[in-house]
């Protein structure tokens, strides 16, 4: 093996192998970076470029875009509070509040050392531990996956802090949303009004991104003026984050494992091992009280796992043909269009390969590294464009991306409708991580609780017996029992403690609107109603199998429905939320303006071309936001030049580099 | 006046058309239809970067691009099995600029089985030719209970619904598959869907499911750990001599899936033809052949009209299933 080894570097030191890995680091954290397009899309992209390498040095740039992919993803998420990939949805958790702060520096060093960590400690793995866990793997059957998922799903506690009741909302309506399509396991059409274009379901990285890239552009027009944040360059920054990180070495170690062991189970990835992580790092923390409000373990914990995922997503990939992950199937595909067929002989028949490619990642892990270092100065000063240039740029862009993803617009009309419900629940203080967190867990959840108890009820002739019947699938029900209960403890800590604080000072004060919490709480809560009254009335058209989840879903939604208006029309415990208004600062036309845009954005996309939507687009929503401007040249000339610039740019990197397909118009 | 520039335009673009052979005579290869293709092609797959069908495709493009002297671009729009993708290829121009690599059976089974949340009818299809034939294989897990097809279907004789097989998704093709093969066999097995190939694949190696229905590819790839019981087809196949059809075990099971060239209905006759020539080209060469047998997916040509009654007959074999086991929703 040493040998092999030894040879792989030297292959590795290669000055074509080098220049593969910068090039597939470049392209990967570009890629991770702009929103939508995720390190699946960026490997996808690249895969024709390498059919023409040598198999070896084709897989490891597609490696090298994966691994900078899933931290580049980390860019957009610290400094413009937008999800660059799926993995990086809890990243900005923290990361958003430290930009504000004015750490946006400190942040970005500490996701991409964390991240060079779990990289290098994932590519290790790999490298040294393969046949050992590829065995391992064959061990994880639907019932173990299926608690993993739910101990994923237990985070819910501690992740929705002093709003449990809408915490326990949120995951729901992201399960649900996850229902919506053809049902792989019952092939039920559910909820699919009968458009064709919702039968594969919602797709999960629009919706992400709908979430938490527009719903928080949507905050940002309630100040025009400002810029994102202010940033503060210190000197020191990154000796600042070494030290910081040098004190949670367990946790990165942690991270670490759990990273690479999510990528070596079948069908889970990056952003479920980011969940997974961020969960724990908050569960395991000294100072859980900071999560969510600026906190650097929230940072370096995700950024860790996700990039621990790829070296684990390799495990099986490599010893037994199996894809772990969507960006580890394209590299499969890439393996198999050579010719070389990853599997059980891979390591006796084209050993080289093999071992060049794993080693190949850690070259991978040390240009992503060398990349960061150089960039970040530069990158973190994107904070410093005005909001008004940066909701038209981060909506356009996003749209791209997301029509880039399956060259599909209706995943760009999912981002539009899922970004404005994010937009208005987060007005109503429900944590949209919640939401993000069922979406990404919903479907794994529901497929291995239907294949266990279909493989239960032919080996064990009851639906439960084989769930207990497995060692290790027991284990992981007592893991997942405990994540809940010790994330229940922590909400209910949280809870008390944050009381006193909330009674004694007032609430900022606001200006005084139509509708204030409580009422809003309660025409929220009418709505689950409706809508869960809705899904039963549709679940009857079901078999019994795929009616099971969306019924459950209702049940517990009219419960919690049930809870919150109680809550609310108690005098006692509304009274408070009747003094908060939170739509009391929204600029409502201009809020109407830029959605109407952005609609009309997308079905005149369609019609007149991707790029001139585009540029209206950029130039009307800029105009909109400089109403306050002063002087004509910065009111009407300044968004029509800066309108055709980002647009420019939009067409050079995603139609002359990326060559994405969008659709065309008279001019372009 | 502009009525008059219209028709000039018109009477010339189709004088143009209807003589395709003047301007490339003394060229080898297919006769083009005069200014076709004028730009790169696109084609659809409907499927995820790196699958069998995209594999397949990027392999026929690399060939076909030198013989049609344009770019052939190829755009993944993947969704429900390929469906989606499918709905947008039959609403595009019919001007032979946009193609798609359709792979019955995925085209047919959502037609029949839930047309109304199918954004194509099958007669939508301009058929142009299939340039690979992949046939269905069932496997077992090496090591264990079953070695051969017998055991398979004494077992389940005798343990009806007791033998578990692993499929890509309710309703898919290799649902169909599975179903056509107890049907055959007279048994029946309890499925369980997983969402791909690399699951289903994962749960039998796992032991999770007892069999399998895939192509030739994983009796390569997965030598010594799924055991190859038998193969669809009415020959053996050449690459895999050791592996019986069902037909010499006295089961008429009968299944392949075909990687073929689609466009959007009323597609213009000598696109139909020149593609047609195009696909007979590259599937005519050895190293096309080579590397196709390489991953999987044995290169096998029928033009347009075969094509054509082709995918007919496993339309017709696909409806008596749904009837047969009351499929439709």
């Amino acid at each position: 093996m040493w040998d092999q080894i030894f040879a792989a570097v030297i292959v590795n030191l290669q000055p074509s192998m080098l220049f593969v890995v910068a090039v597939g680091t470049v392209v990967g954290t570009i890629i991770g970076a702009l929103p939508g397009l995720s390190a699946v899309s960026g490997v996808a992209l690249m895969l024709p470029f390498t059919f023409t390498m040598e198999p070896a040095r084709g897989l490891t740039m597609l490696a090298a875009v994966y691994m900078s992919a899933e931290y580049g993803g980390s860019i957009s998420a610290i400094l413009i509070n937008t999800p660059g990939t799926s993995g990086a949805a809890c990243t900005l958790l923290d990361g958003t509040p430290l930009t504000k702060k004015g750490y946006a520096q400190e942040a970005l060093y500490t996701s991409l050392l964390a991240g060079t960590v779990g990289g290098a400690f994932g590519g290790l793995v790999l490298l040294f531990f393969t046949p050992v866990l590829a065995d391992l793997s064959l061990f994880l059957g639907p019932a173990e996956i299926f608690w993993v998922a739910v101990s994923g799903l237990s985070l819910v506690a501690s992740l929705s802090g002093k709003h449990i009741i809408k915490g326990l909302a949120g995951v729901l309506l992201g399960v649900a949303l996850t229902v919506v399509g053809q049902d792989a396991i019952s092939g039920d059409m559910r909820f699919t009004f009968d458009f064709y274009q919702l039968v594969p379901g919602i797709p999960l990285v629009p919706a992400l991104l709908g979430l938490f890239a527009v719903g928080s552009i949507l905050n940002l027009l309630e100040n025009p003026e400002q810029s994102i944040a202010p940033l503060v360059m210190r000197k020191g920054a990154l000796r600042f984050v070494c030290e910081k990180l040098m004190g949670m070495k367990l946790l990165l170690l942690w991270s670490s494992i759990l990273g690479t062991v999510v990528g070596i189970i079948p069908g889970a990835g990056a952003s479920i091992s980011a969940f997974v992580a961020y969960g724990e790092a908050k569960r395991i923390s000294k100072h859980p009280e900071e999560f969510g409000k600026g906190s650097y373990e929230g940072v370096a914990a995700p950024e860790c796992a996700n990039n621990a995922v790829v070296g684990g997503a390799m495990v099986p990939l490599l010893a037994l043909g199996i894809p772990g992950s969507g960006s580890a199937a394209v590299m499969y595909g890439a393996l198999t269009v050579h010719g070389i067929l990853a599997g059980p002989r891979l390591f006796s028949e084209r050993g080289d390969v093999a071992y060049t490619f794993m080693v190949g990642l850690m070259s991978t892990v040390v240009a992503m590294l060398i990349f960061g270092l150089l960039t970040i100065r530069w990158s973190s000063l994107m904070v410093h464009v005005p909001a008004r240039f940066m909701v038209s740029s981060v909506l356009a862009l996003s749209a791209i991306g997301t029509y880039g993803l399956r060259n599909s617009l209706v995943d760009v009309y999912v981002l539009t409708a899922i970004g404005i419900i994010g937009y208005l629940f987060s007005k109503l203080d429900i944590p949209l991580v919640t939401i993000a967190l069922g979406l990404v867990l919903g479907n794994l959840t529901e497929q291995s609780f239907q294949q266990a108890v279909i493989v239960s009820m032919v080996d064990t002739g009851t639906a439960w017996l084989y769930f207990l019947k497995r060692p290790l699938a027991v284990v992981l029900m007592l893991a997942a029992l405990a994540v809940l209960g010790s994330g229940i403890l922590q909400a209910s800590r949280e809870a008390s403690a944050d009381l006193p604080a909330e009674t004694g000072s007032a609430p900022t004060p606001r200006k005084r609107c139509w509708l204030n919490l409580r009422a809003a709480n309660i025409l929220l809560a009418i709505g689950f109603i409706a809508l869960s009254a809705y899904g039963l009335v549709e679940a009857r058209e079901f078999s019994e199998r795929g009616a099971m989840l969306p019924r459950l879903i209702c049940v517990v939604l009219i419960l919690l429905a049930a809870i919150l208006i109680f809550v609310n029309a108690n005098p006692k415990t509304g009274a408070a939320q009747a003094r908060v208004f939170p739509f009391s600062e929204v600029p409502w036309p201009l809020w109407w303006g830029v959605v109407v845009a952005f609609v009309l954005f997308g079905l005149a996309a369609d019609r007149f071309g991707f790029y001139e939507s585009a540029f209206v687009f950029l130039a009307a929503t800029t105009w909109m936001m400089s109403a306050g401007e002063a002087g004509p040249r910065r009111r009407w000339l300044n968004p029509v030049l800066f309108a055709a610039g980002f647009d420019a740019l939009l067409y050079v990197i995603f139609r002359l580099i990326l060559a994405i397909p969008t659709p065309p118009g008279p001019l372009l | 006046m502009k009525r008059i520039c219209l028709g000039i335009v018109g009477v010339t673009l189709a004088m143009a058309a209807s003589c395709p052979a003047v301007s490339w005579a003394g060229e080898s290869g297919p006769a083009k239809p005069a200014g076709y293709p004028s730009r790169p092609v696109e084609f659809i797959v409907p499927f995820d970067p790196g699958g069998g069908a995209d594999a397949s495709q990027r392999v026929f493009n690399k060939y076909a691009e030198p013989i049609v002297g344009q770019r052939l671009v190829i755009v993944n729009k993947p969704g429900a099995g390929g469906a989606t993708g499918w709905a947008e290829m039959v609403r595009a121009k019919s001007d032979g600029q946009t193609l798609a690599v359709v792979t019955p059976p995925f085209n047919i089974i959502p037609a029949l089985v839930r047309p109304k949340q199918t954004g194509y009818k099958m007669d939508q299809f301009t058929n142009i030719c299939i340039y690979a034939i992949v046939p269905d294989l069932l496997y077992a897990r090496e090591g264990g209970q079953f070695k051969t097809l017998k055991d398979v279907v004494e077992y389940a004789k005798q343990n009806p619904e007791k033998t578990k097989a692993a499929n890509t998704g309710a309703l898919g093709a290799d649902f169909m598959a599975t179903l056509l093969i107890e049907h055959a066999t007279g048994t029946k097995f309890t499925q369980i869907p997983y969402t791909g190939g690399a699951l289903a694949l994962q749960a039998t190696l796992a032991g999770t499911t007892d069999v399998m229905v895939g192509t030739s590819l994983y009796a390569m790839a997965q030598k010594g750990k799924l055991r190859a019981l038998a193969i669809a087809t009415d020959q053996r196949d050449p690459q895999l001599p050791e592996v019986p059809t069902f037909k010499e075990l006295g089961y008429d099971v009968f299944s392949e899936r075909y990687r073929s060239i689609g466009g959007p209905p009323r597609l213009p006759g000598e696109i139909v033809t020149y593609w047609g020539q195009v696909c007979k080209q590259v599937v005519d060469t050895p190293q096309f052949q080579a590397e196709m047998d390489k991953i999987g997916q044995p290169a096998g040509y029928r033009g347009p009209a075969d094509a054509q009654k082709a995918i007919d007959q496993m339309t017709r074999d696909m409806q008596l299933l749904v009837e047969k086991y009351n499929l439709a929703k």
